[in-house]
């Protein structure tokens, strides 16, 4: 097969009119993806385009549905400088079956280009088929090569959900690993011999599937062969898992940056790729610049009006909206992020917010339409509120209500409405919503993802784990010596093993073993399944360290264990209430059973003092005053008879 | 008040060589000669080169003697303070930083005693400078070994441990490093990462040289956390991680607070502080480091590491008895080549008494003896080694006052210092311990001859 891609040959390119997929419920039902108006004009014209631009000589359309509507439009629209032939098959279902049938067919005859139906691209396409057919000097067993586009961090971006993992070799490009990211999994399993068996290995997850493919000859054989292929996904799953026996192998090229491309694969998509071209990101593909949106009157923050349209007074187009041919908004209408098609009469006082009106709509005074698309030859009724809806064609809404989030069609004469929660139970048909809200959201994710981030990695880390080991061992060793009474000293020993299996050291042993002491009342309780107050928890606490207390003097002897006891009865009493009611008690306790000294606990007191600002810590402070209190009191008897 | 550095370095010296035992036992590692001149000269004529005045050696107290006996030898410009450390076989690298923390008052930079390398530091010390990296790293191409290249000694299946560095494409940072014996057949990397880092590129042929440039903060939080023992292996995994930590909100400053507490999660954030004017600078200033989002520059992280990756550049850890013998092999073609104007190591000493013509590519040190009818190649002569006449000696090394008898073969071999090779012996691929007496017309092939060995009766 001829790889070089001489001046003469002609260059190919397949284009499926339907993706397959109903991820824009309900369009797929009315007209193929191929015909899905972005800001009034079908998806194809863009990409017959760039089509010609690229010098791409004959285009293939497959269609399978809705037949009838291509075969109209393409004899309406003559395009010169191509030529498009329609491959048309109705028992089609997917996108392997379209490529099956292709491949009987034999129309294709060298390297050619996959473009899915839902793509929008503005690259030069031959230039990329160029760079793939380099790469099938190199290997030849490159089969595809994929073009993604780097849309940077999905950090706060709408196309999360269609953010994908892409593992491949630094050096060749060639892809390891594909898939998309599911949201449900925290974690992403890699292969340690990807990074073994190469030098350098790239972890994507910034890529965007243009849904254009650079494909070699050996593709449609590949699909003919494999009937289990299906989709896009499938192929490229299948020929990774079997490289070595099909010798197939895939890569990817990224855009240029200069260069724009996003599939319309959720309505969210579609929604960012409208306001994009408003903005102008698409550039040449943007009003004004191609020939089948022109005349437009280019307004400040991307607002655009056909010269043909009419706004009345009192009007505002805010920001990213455009009016097109014959259309025409009567007195005080609002429109904000807006694509209002051609022959729509829109009366007076209506508020449109985010949202797609098609062509030949009538939208009576006083309405409110919110966050939704209506396709064309509807009509509603003044008063109307939608918000969130998508209007089926010729959907007459004549009383006026409230309607949110369905799917509005009309029968005979009638409304039926569906609830688009009830038909997506899963959550994966998402209506687009107000960018800017859907930015705080992602804020809020981001927040919850970085403290997810932190526990990951504190769960790795030995020292912190070791010592909540610690602590729990201690707990269960102290709470089994008090329940079969067992000595002390044995439990000393108990205790001082478990120190050295997990290295702790001195000071740390100290104040976790007066924590679980006094933890140890609840762990006691809860076995028992008593209700916890805080009188059975002092009770038993009595209990525990009256006969705990050998342990006790044991590890605080010296005066920076007493600061460890004090710090640990603090951490304690400030997690749990029923302590908190009987600190003094406990303190008193320790103090006249010479754990605790005078000093020290006035010590720790005033060290406490300085922090005010901790509500924690205040609390402790204010539950043990009347105790230092009488300590005071008591010192100064003291000093006070000494001096007699 | 000491004098302002921007720098200290500190040269790690203390290791016994675990992993070449068959040459450290009865020799100092730090002191073994790679093109006759001890490892350790290496790695300060590198700090010399880039301008460092003055170096912290740490050696184990037994060595203490002989180190700096040697050092007086090398007439280097470069000061050098040599601390003893007792117990240095108990200790890990971070344990010997720790104990002589004293003596480091600013930020510093750590080089072990076994990486030959020719890389520019002023460049790792700018990537350092440039970002006000925590660490700063320096990562070389893991040396490739010439298929031809025979390791004396026994055959060793023992495979090199692959390290896996995870290098962010658009900022530089080192965003993850683990060694690949760690897991089992998947790594598990977290989402948040990914997003946080949508494109890096994960390395498996790089090694990390042990050359970092630490931050006086992480010294200061290794001198509390004395659950590190080593640099590498606990320590720096550690710190990359913590990047990915955010600091508590407010951090209540209390002196009063005991040790215990600095175990909480945040621990590491008493210490990485950023100063109040470092971020007004951050934030008042256009640079970011990346730009497909719309982060704060550094997303905001206090703590940073980044790694400098030394391509094209030749460089080993001398710390196995494969990359000892092949920076032994390679050094003349390495540091001659493009150092000329740099001291290079001298060829044959004005002290040495060669009789022999037939010597190809060989270092003689001072003293030597080589008697006639000689044929040397490939072969670095030790001080005061004795070689007698006809012998034959190809690729090896020679320590110092070996002696050599007549007739002897001897091929790619290591021999030790004060080993004596009786007449008539031929030896190829094998290591001859200290001290050792090989006796005469023996033959031996990919062996270690030392006392340990029973098996071989000499």
């Amino acid at each position: 097969m001829a790889t070089k891609m001489g001046k003469k040959e002609i260059i190919q390119a397949v284009v499926l009119a339907d993706d397959f997929v109903m991820n824009l419920m309900p369009a797929e039902t009315i007209f193929p993806t191929i015909l899905m108006p972005v800001i009034n004009v079908p998806l194809l014209d863009y990409l017959v385009e760039t089509l010609i631009k690229s010098r791409v000589q004959e285009l293939f359309l497959y269609c399978s549905n809705h037949v009838d509507l291509i075969r109209a439009y393409i004899k309406q629209k003559k395009w010169l400088h191509i030529s498009v032939s329609l491959i048309v098959s109705d028992a089609c279902t997917s996108l392997g079956d379209a490529l099956r049938d292709i491949d009987t067919k034999g129309s294709i005859r060298g390297n050619f280009i996959l473009i899915r139906g839902d793509a929008f691209i503005n690259a030069n396409l031959t230039n990329l088929l160029i760079k793939h057919c380099t790469k099938l000097k190199e290997d030849k067993g490159a089969a595809m090569t994929m073009v993604l586009r780097n849309i940077g961090s999905m950090n706060g971006s709408s196309l999360r959900q269609e953010s994908c993992l892409v593992v491949s070799d630094k050096s060749s490009r060639k892809i390891l690993h594909y898939n998309v990211l599911r949201k449900d999994l925290n974690k992403v399993k890699l292969e340690l011999d990807w990074f073994l068996n190469h030098n350098e290995i790239e972890i994507n997850t910034c890529f965007l599937d243009s849904h254009v493919y650079l494909c070699s000859p050996s593709v449609l054989p590949l699909f003919s062969d494999n009937f289990d292929f299906q989709t896009m996904e499938d192929f490229i799953r299948g020929v990774l898992m079997n490289e070595e026996i099909l010798n197939s192998r895939i890569y990817w090229q990224q855009l240029d940056p200069q260069d724009y491309s996003l599939p319309i694969v959720s309505w969210n998509a579609y929604h960012c790729l409208n306001r994009d071209i408003l903005n102008r990101h698409t550039f040449p593909l943007t009003p004004n610049a191609i020939p089948f949106l022109k005349d437009f009157i280019y307004m400040p923050r991307s607002t655009y009006k056909h010269r043909s349209a009419t706004l009345a007074k009192g009007c505002i187009l805010e920001k990213d909206s455009i009016l097109c041919q014959n259309s025409t908004l009567e007195n005080n209408t609002l429109v904000v992020k807006t694509v209002i098609g051609d022959h729509c009469l829109v009366g007076s006082n209506v508020t449109i917010k985010n949202s797609y009106i098609f062509s030949d709509n009538k939208i009576e005074d006083n309405c409110t339409i919110i966050n939704s698309v209506i396709f064309s030859n509807c009509f509603i009724k003044q008063n109307t509120r939608i918000d969130g809806c998508i209007l089926c064609p010729k959907t007459i809404i004549y009383t006026p209500m409230e309607y949110t989030d369905s799917i509005i069609e009309s029968k005979d004469d009638k409304i039926s409405t569906k609830t688009i929660s009830e038909i997506d139970p899963y959550n994966e048909f998402h209506l687009f919503k107000d960018y800017d809200i859907l930015e705080n959201d992602n804020n809020v994710h981001t927040n919850t993802d970085t403290s997810s981030i932190d526990e990951a990695s504190e769960c790795n880390l030995p020292a912190a784990d070791d010592i909540s080991m610690f602590l729990s061992e201690v707990i269960d060793s102290l709470l089994r010596g008090f329940q079969d009474q067992l000595k002390c000293e044995n439990l000393i020993l108990e205790i001082n093993s478990s120190r050295y299996a997990y290295n702790v050291t001195m000071d740390e042993v100290t104040y976790n073993v007066i924590k679980a002491i006094l933890s140890l009342p609840l762990h006691y309780l809860s076995e028992e399944k008593e209700t916890i107050t805080s009188i059975d928890y002092l009770r038993n606490l009595k209990h525990v360290i009256t006969y705990f207390y050998p342990i006790i003097l044991n590890y605080v002897k010296t005066e920076n264990a007493q600061n460890d006891c004090l710090h640990a009865i603090e951490e304690v009493a400030s997690t749990t209430p029923e302590l908190l009611s009987c600190l003094q008690v406990l303190l008193h306790m320790f103090y006249d059973k010479d754990v605790l000294s005078e000093e020290k606990i006035l010590e720790w007191y005033k060290s406490n003092d300085k922090q005010t600002d901790s509500y924690e810590k205040n609390k402790v402070r204010v539950a043990v005053q009347p105790f230092i209190k009488w300590l005071e009191e008591a010192e100064e008897d003291s000093s006070e008879s000494e001096n007699d | 008040m000491f004098p302002y550095k921007e720098f200290q370095a500190v040269v790690l010296a203390a290791g016994g060589g675990s992993r070449m035992t068959e040459l450290t036992r009865g020799q100092y590692k730090c002191l073994l000669p790679i093109g006759n001149l001890p490892m350790l000269w290496y790695p300060l004529q590198l700090l010399e080169r880039v301008g460092f005045k003055e170096a912290i050696v740490i050696i184990a107290e037994s060595m203490e003697r002989n180190v700096s006996l040697a050092l007086n030898d090398l007439n280097l410009k470069i000061k050098t303070d040599i601390v003893a450390v007792k117990n240095a076989e108990d200790l890990g690298t971070a344990d010997s930083i720790r104990l002589i923390h004293e003596k480091i008052y600013t930020d510093f930079l750590v080089i072990s005693c076994d990486l030959i390398t020719d890389v520019d530091i002023c460049e790792i010390l700018n990537l350092y400078r440039k970002h006000n990296a925590s660490i700063t790293a320096l990562m070389l191409p893991a040396p490739k070994v010439p298929d031809d290249f025979i390791t004396p000694g026994p055959k060793n299946k023992q495979k090199p441990e692959t390290d896996l560095i995870g290098i962010c494409n658009e900022t530089g940072r080192l965003i993850f490093l683990a060694s690949a014996s760690d897991f089992e057949e998947t790594i598990e990397i977290s989402q948040p990462f990914l997003k946080k880092y949508p494109s890096f590129t994960m390395h498996s042929r790089l090694m990390d040289s042990h050359l970092y440039v630490i931050n006086k903060w992480v010294l200061n939080f290794l001198v509390q956390n004395k659950n590190f023992t080593t640099l590498k292996g606990e320590l720096l995994p550690y710190i990359v991680r913590k990047q990915f930590s955010k600091p508590p909100k407010q951090y209540v400053d209390d002196k009063n607070t005991s040790i215990v507490q600095t175990n909480s999660k945040d621990a590491i954030y008493r210490f990485a502080v950023e100063k109040p004017l470092d971020e007004l600078i951050r934030k008042m200033s256009a640079y970011n480091d990346h730009d497909t989002d719309l982060e704060d520059t550094y997303h905001g992280d206090i703590i940073r590491c980044y790694a400098y990756i030394g391509d094209g550049k030749f460089g080993l850890r001398a710390n196995t008895i494969q990359m000892y013998h092949l920076a032994n092999t390679k050094i003349s073609e390495w540091w001659n080549n493009d150092n000329n104007e740099q001291p290079s190591v001298p060829i044959i000493a004005p002290t040495a008494t060669v009789h022999s013509t037939q010597i190809q590519d060989c270092r003689v040190d001072n003293n030597a003896l080589i008697e006639e009818k000689i044929s040397l190649k490939h072969t670095h002569i030790g001080p005061h080694v004795t070689v007698e006449s006809k012998t034959r000696i190809s690729q090896s090394v020679l320590m110092e006052s070996a002696i050599i008898k007549q007739r002897c073969i001897i091929q790619n071999c290591i021999l030790s210092s004060g080993c004596i090779i009786e007449e008539g012996t031929e030896l190829k691929d094998c290591i001859v311990g200290y001290k050792q007496v090989v006796s005469a017309g023996s033959q031996y092939s990919r062996e270690v001859l030392t006392d340990a060995d029973d098996l071989i009766v000499i």
